[in-house]
């Protein structure tokens, strides 16, 4: 009798310790292809697995909406239209315009053309460098002052051209967030190829992230602490690029010269609460160059959207305006910016 | 078993849960979750000196089973039962030789336990990569088994409970 | 097994302490001069579902998903994508990776090739 108890003891011991509370620190994780490009997502707590499904869905979703090469996205629509009424459509081009305004033109929404001049675009161009009337020519079309918004409806004046690729991600990430929110999720880290959007906390600390260093593929610049909501976008000249006659050009176009822009930056972070405003400060940073980020790092605390940066500069040094940076690399000179 | 032993067995496997809990709050040496420097070992080896090794096995499977349970996550179990379970063994058999001290026995046994945790990561892991840990996690057996083995000689020093457990 | 046991460290304890050490350094030693590449290994993904590890042995693989074929080389402590069908050629442009945390990208093969340390990682995303 008494062996039949322990051995139950034991069976409900091992059964408890097996299927015991799921501490919200044991992560779900899903990796997902979309957006040209490669996604893995992490969330805790919650319905792990209906969260992540909801994201991968609303991703898909997204992707088919917004892309301007997929016709019948609100984009291709309003590129070919020149109108259309989407309230998503109308809020990220809304949001577009006022970085845009912030950073005196330095990321602009209507850069499509140029974009696809250089073989960077949607399409399936080839990478070759543009002659300058063609530059010119395309030039013409470019500005944030041909895009007019009135409540849902967007009128482009053609033949300007919008792509959202710029703030895509942000904004995926922000949506995704409110998928993965109606699962009761508590925590979630998303890597959208590269730019990293945070929600709530995990039990075990605040969030790490790496930041890539633009030098070495496989090393890590430092390592960056934070808690809550935060969106971690990088923008860096050695994510896309090809050369020609010894010349690398990259596909940080600025919005004024229609050329790569010729910034002292390899790479800029922006690290900010709202994804659409990070995801476009980082290309906006990388075309002002060091100075001009600083600038609009100031004056965007009081006047816009407040955000961080570390950015890295061609001449080795790696300015940071926030708290909770680790650096590591060697050969780098590390500057706290106050 | 004597009512009295029950109770010094109740009471041990209650302090070996205890320390395990506790020492489940040290910063870990190595990446590996659920480690534990060992020092509930304490208990073991002071049950196996004044109980024998049946009493001690019976506490530490308590210990083993109910700190899992409590923990409420599998990995654990299966760290604690195979640490445990060779640190058992080979204390058991280091016993036998009357040439070691206290200290030799604990830091045998501080070692097999590590191995017993790397073994059990390797299996929950289900690579080979838990492995690299084992030299640095040796070299920090030699002194948690010197910790260990000091306790104990505290614990067995005092006339009161060698009387007692007899 | 109730005995008196010594309660002061003798010289045989010395010896099993020795004998730890020893263990350690021969144990160090070995994964010293063969150092993390043989306790890393390849993860190969495949739709985002991970489908193979690989060890750092010398050979060759190939994989097909979605309709394209990636040939995969280990060799000398490395992993590249010798040659692929696939359109943009970007994992074939990589080249080769050999440490920790880099990773080959075939997007339209859906196809993932990354090197996984001995140690967890210590952060929750790259960005960059």
């Amino acid at each position: 009798m008494k062996k039949y108890i322990f051995a139950l003891f034991l069976i409900a011991c091992l059964a408890l310790a097996g299927c015991g509370r799921q501490p919200d620190g044991t992560p779900h994780r899903r990796t997902v292809f979309a957006m040209d490009t490669v996604m893995n997502l992490t969330v805790y707590g919650g319905n792990g697995e209906a969260a992540l499904s909801a994201a991968e869905q609303e991703l898909y979703r997204l992707d088919a909406h917004l892309a301007r090469g997929t016709a019948g996205s609100v984009v291709y629509a309003l590129n070919h239209d020149g109108t259309v009424i989407d309230r998503e459509a109308a809020a990220l081009l809304r949001a577009s315009g006022s970085v845009a305004q912030a950073s005196d033109g330095a990321f602009d929404p209507t850069v499509a053309e140029l974009l696809d001049l250089w073989g960077f675009g949607s399409g399936a161009g080839e990478h070759r460098v543009p002659l300058p009337e063609e530059i010119a020519a395309a030039l013409a079309h470019v500005g944030e002052k041909y895009v007019h918004i009135d409540g849902e409806q967007v009128i482009l004046d053609l033949p300007a051209q919008v792509d959202l690729g710029g703030v895509a991600k942000g904004w995926a990430g922000e949506r995704m967030f409110a998928c993965m929110k109606e699962n009761g999720i508590t925590g979630a880290a998303l890597d959208l190829g590269g730019d990293v959007a945070l929600w709530g906390g995990k039990l075990d600390g605040p969030w790490r992230v790496a930041i890539k260093d633009p030098a070495d593929e496989s090393a890590y610049l430092g390592v960056l602490e934070a808690e809550g909501d935060r969106f971690i976008m990088t923008s860096g000249v050695y994510e896309r690029y090809f050369e020609e006659n010894g010349v690398r050009y990259h596909h940080i176009l600025d919005p004024k010269t229609g050329y790569p822009a010729d910034s002292d930056l390899l790479s800029a972070t922006v690290i900010c609460k709202d994804g659409i405003w990070a995801d476009a400060l980082a290309t906006a940073c990388c075309v002002l160059g060091a100075d001009g980020a600083l600038e609009l790092w100031k004056t965007a605390a009081t006047e816009w959207v407040p955000f961080d940066a570390i950015l890295v500069t061609d001449d080795g040094r790696v300015l940071y305006t926030c708290d909770g940076f680790t650096a590591q690399a060697e050969g780098y000179t590390y500057e706290r910016v106050a | 078993m004597k009512t009295k032993q029950l109770t010094t067995c109740a009471i041990l496997a209650a302090l070996a849960l205890a320390l395990s809990y506790v020492e489940g709050m040290f910063p870990l040496p190595v990446p590996l979750p659920g480690f534990k420097l060992g020092l509930a070992n304490i208990v073991t080896l002071f049950a196996l000196y004044t109980l024998g090794a049946p009493p001690a096995l019976a506490i530490l499977l308590v210990r083993v089973l109910l700190g899992a349970m409590f923990a409420g996550n599998a990995s654990a179990l299966i760290y604690s039962l195979l640490g445990g379970f060779c640190a058992m063994l080979v204390m058991i058999g280091l016993s036998r030789i009357h040439k070691l001290s206290v200290y030799g026995v604990s830091v045998g046994g501080a070692a097999a336990h590590n191995a017993g945790q790397v073994a059990a990561a390797m299996l929950t892991l289900g690579s080979a990569t838990p492995a690299v840990y084992l030299p640095v996690l040796l070299i920090v057996a030699v002194f948690s088994g010197a910790l260990t083995g000091f306790v104990c000689s505290l614990l067995l020093g005092r006339r009161l409970f060698r009387l007692w457990a007899k | 097994m109730s005995g008196s046991p010594k309660l002061v460290p003798t010289k045989y304890d010395a010896l099993v302490v020795l004998i730890v050490l020893a263990l350690a350094v021969a144990l160090g030693a070995r994964y010293w001069f063969a150092p993390a590449r043989e306790a890393a290994e390849i993860i190969v993904s495949i739709g985002g579902v991970e489908a193979e590890r690989l060890t750092f042995d010398d050979s060759e693989y190939d994989y097909t998903n979605n309709g394209y074929t990636v040939h995969v080389t280990v060799r000398a402590g490395s992993v590249r994508v010798d040659h692929a069908d696939c359109p943009t050629q970007d994992c074939v442009r990589t080249g080769a990776i050999s440490r920790p945390g880099q990773s080959i990208v075939c997007l339209p093969a859906r196809i993932i090739l990354t090197i996984e340390g001995a140690a967890a990682p210590d952060y929750d995303a790259i960005a960059g």
